[in-house]
């Protein structure tokens, strides 16, 4: 994630993170799907993500923890996916396609245009604290180029102006 | 026994192991192979792609560091399809490197220098802009690194894994962004070896930078006197003085690897502080005094002599041969300091020759325990000379000053010193210079008895005189 920021300062929450009762139930299981406790990795990660939307230094250390993973191996795979936050996020996630296909449409030009109407940066929590923007590569839903996500909804083709109006829409 | 194969390697006929590293099996026998990520000390990592060969046999070019030795393998590294792999992958390595040789302390034993001079495409063919990252970084315990000269190869980060089991670095981000990262700092009590084993100068050590070229320095092959592990070590040197300690490998004791303290043992040799000729105590001043009146000054006296654990066999024997009965002599040993073992080198036990001594002094008819030390201590005199050897290393210069109060009877106190002029040692009335580790050809006797031996390399005062010469001062 941070390819786009310089800093590998992990950031604080200045409070501990824990899995509620229910998401260690989920950890649980997520363990029994493979081999070794390295593989579950991911979804634990995405899971901490559901429960906190972003990844603390508190929550690396938990997970550390928890899974007997050195820090830095946690961290590794969280900055190499785009997917994994370790600076604090908005509550709803947008993904703006601006890839080849989706660039063709003007995938591009929509997210600048949102980044602009939203007055914010890539990631950056919108003032109201409402919305994180990312441009995001091929979110493997070509035939609705130009296209997004929001949260875990996929929608498009879009234009600008219908992007906006989704995004106003949310929480 | 192991089974030895035959192989032919650029078409010369070449022996290895059935089994053991093609890359080392090539190395050991003469041939060149450029490569960065393989460390024998460490695991296949197969990233750098610098090692490609091809097999008769075999479609395509693979990493040797990634292959092991078979009877009859026909293999060649001076094909154009490998000499233009690893020229193009060079190319790669160097993309996004700031070409700071003139600064950079690894110049002269750099991995991109050297293979730049074979491989080399000389033109740059970049149009893009080179990715910049942060150049001066403090990651702790004396390692400085600068991401853009490094190269990926990821030696550093399975040293912590593998060695130190500390996991203090990783490679963050990716692609061209990818990046060497220390979580929190360095913790581990091996960090210097990262500046030894990193093929570039990414990482460098904070002691050494800028002080050296380093082909201005000669190395001299000796034994670390640190701890009594005995580590193979070469400290490089030259006419000023002497700048800094790598290992050896040596496959009984110390394999690829040296400790942190190690690195150390050379700073008190060309100090500017260093004893450099016979002084006297004038009020707490030490000035440059006539040997002749040293000598005189203890005529008639007895003494007693204090020795430390770091001379080498040799010393003690002509000592004892020289003192014979006539000077009360007793061990002074540095008291441990942390574990006994920590699980890889280093130990507790500071005494670098105690086993010598002790062996040395049972031969003499000595008793080497610290009893004896008390005993010795306890009948100190006003009219006795107290003359103590002062150990080279001392981790803990309080447990040595104890020692310092509990001479203050004699008349007079003379310190054999090879090292720097502590200000603990105004108690003494005179100081004469020994010589150093460096400065003397020798044995000592390691924690498992092995004879280790110590070279000498340039001498940097008058220190030509061992303590056997000032033994013999009992005679006159
Ligand atoms: S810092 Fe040095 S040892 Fe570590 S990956 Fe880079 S080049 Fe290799
Ligand atoms: S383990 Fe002991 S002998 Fe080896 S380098 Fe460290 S101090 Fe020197
Ligand atoms: S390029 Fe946008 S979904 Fe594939
Ligand atoms: S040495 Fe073989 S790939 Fe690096």
């Amino acid at each position: 994630m941070s390819s786009h920021s310089n800093t590998h300062v992990s950031h604080s929450q200045g409070a501990p993170f824990k899995f509620t009762a229910e998401n260690l139930a989920k950890y649980e299981e997520l363990l029994t799907r493979y081999d070794d406790v390295e593989s579950a990795l991911l979804p634990v990660l995405h899971l901490v993500q559901e429960q906190n939307r972003w990844l603390p230094i508190e929550a690396i250390e938990y997970v550390s923890e928890l899974m007997k993973i050195p820090e830095i191996s946690i961290k590794e795979v969280i900055s190499f996916y785009d997917m994994f936050y370790d600076i604090p996020v908005a509550r709803n996630m947008v993904h703006v396609c601006t890839n080849i296909t989706c660039s063709m449409f003007g995938g591009r030009e929509i997210y600048q245009g949102l980044l602009k109407h939203f007055d914010t940066d890539y990631l950056t929590p919108t003032r109201d604290g409402r919305i994180s923007l990312q441009k995001m590569e091929c979110l493997g839903a070509c035939e609705m180029a130009p296209c997004m996500r929001i949260n875990n909804d996929y929608v498009g083709p879009v234009d600008l102006v219908s992007a906006i109006h989704k995004l106003e829409e949310l929480p | 026994m192991t089974e030895k194969v035959k192989l032919k390697w650029n078409g010369k006929d070449i022996e290895a192991v059935k089994g053991s590293n093609l890359l080392q099996a090539a190395l050991d026998n003469g041939q060149e192979v450029a490569h960065y990520c393989y460390h024998a000390g460490l695991s296949i990592a197969g990233v750098c792609r610098m090692c490609m060969v091809e097999q008769d046999g075999v479609p395509r070019p693979f990493p040797a560091c990634n292959a092991t030795c078979g009877e009859g393998m026909v293999v060649r590294n001076d094909t154009p399809k490998i000499k233009a792999a690893v020229e193009n992958t060079l190319q790669f390595h160097l993309l996004n490197h700031p070409l700071d040789c003139p600064v950079c302390d690894q110049a002269g034993e750099c991995g991109l220098q050297d293979y730049y001079m074979k491989h080399g495409q000389y033109d740059s063919q970049m149009i893009d802009k080179k990715v910049h990252k942060e150049k001066v970084q403090d990651i702790g315990k004396n390692v400085m690194l600068d991401a853009e000269r490094c190269i990926l190869c990821s030696r550093c980060t399975r040293f912590t894994e593998e060695v130190t089991k500390t996991f203090e670095l990783g490679i963050l981000n990716r692609g061209d962004h990818a990046e060497i990262t220390v979580n929190e700092e360095l913790k581990n009590d091996y960090a210097q070896n990262l500046v030894d084993i990193c093929p570039v100068g990414a990482l460098t050590s904070k002691d050494f930078r800028f002080k050296q070229r380093v082909w201005f320095l000669e190395e001299v092959y000796t034994t670390c006197i640190g701890c009594e592990t005995g580590c193979s070590v070469k400290v490089s040197q030259n006419k000023n003085g002497a700048y800094r300690v790598k290992p050896v490998f040596d496959e009984t004791v110390n394999g690829h690897w040296m400790c942190d303290d190690g690195r150390q043992i050379y700073k008190h040799v060309s100090s500017p502080t260093r004893l450099q000729v016979a002084s006297e105590n004038m009020n707490g001043l030490f000035v440059p005094a006539d040997e002749l009146n040293i000598k005189e000054a203890v005529k008639g006296k007895k003494a007693k002599f204090i020795l430390s654990t770091s001379l080498t066999n040799q010393e003690y024997e002509r000592f004892f041969h020289e003192v014979g009965s006539k000077a009360e002599v007793a061990l002074y040993t540095l008291p441990k300091l942390g574990a006994d073992f920590d699980g890889i080198l280093k130990r507790g036990d500071k005494n670098a020759n105690l086993r010598g001594a002790e062996h040395a002094f049972k031969k003499a008819g000595k008793d080497s325990t610290p009893a004896a030390l008390d005993k010795l201590l306890n009948s100190i005199g006003s009219s006795d000379v107290v003359y103590v050897v002062v150990p080279e290393i001392l981790y803990n210069e309080d447990h040595f000053n104890t020692l310092l109060t509990k001479i203050e009877k004699a008349s007079m106190r003379i310190a054999l010193t090879p090292g720097e002029t502590l200000s603990s040692m105004k108690v003494f009335n005179y100081l004469l210079p020994v010589p150093s580790f460096l400065e003397k050809e020798g044995d000592i006797v390691n924690f498992s008895g092995d004879i280790r031996k110590l070279n000498a390399g340039l001498s940097y005062g008058e220190t030509t005189k061992d303590i056997s010469y000032y033994g013999n001062w009992v005679n006159v």
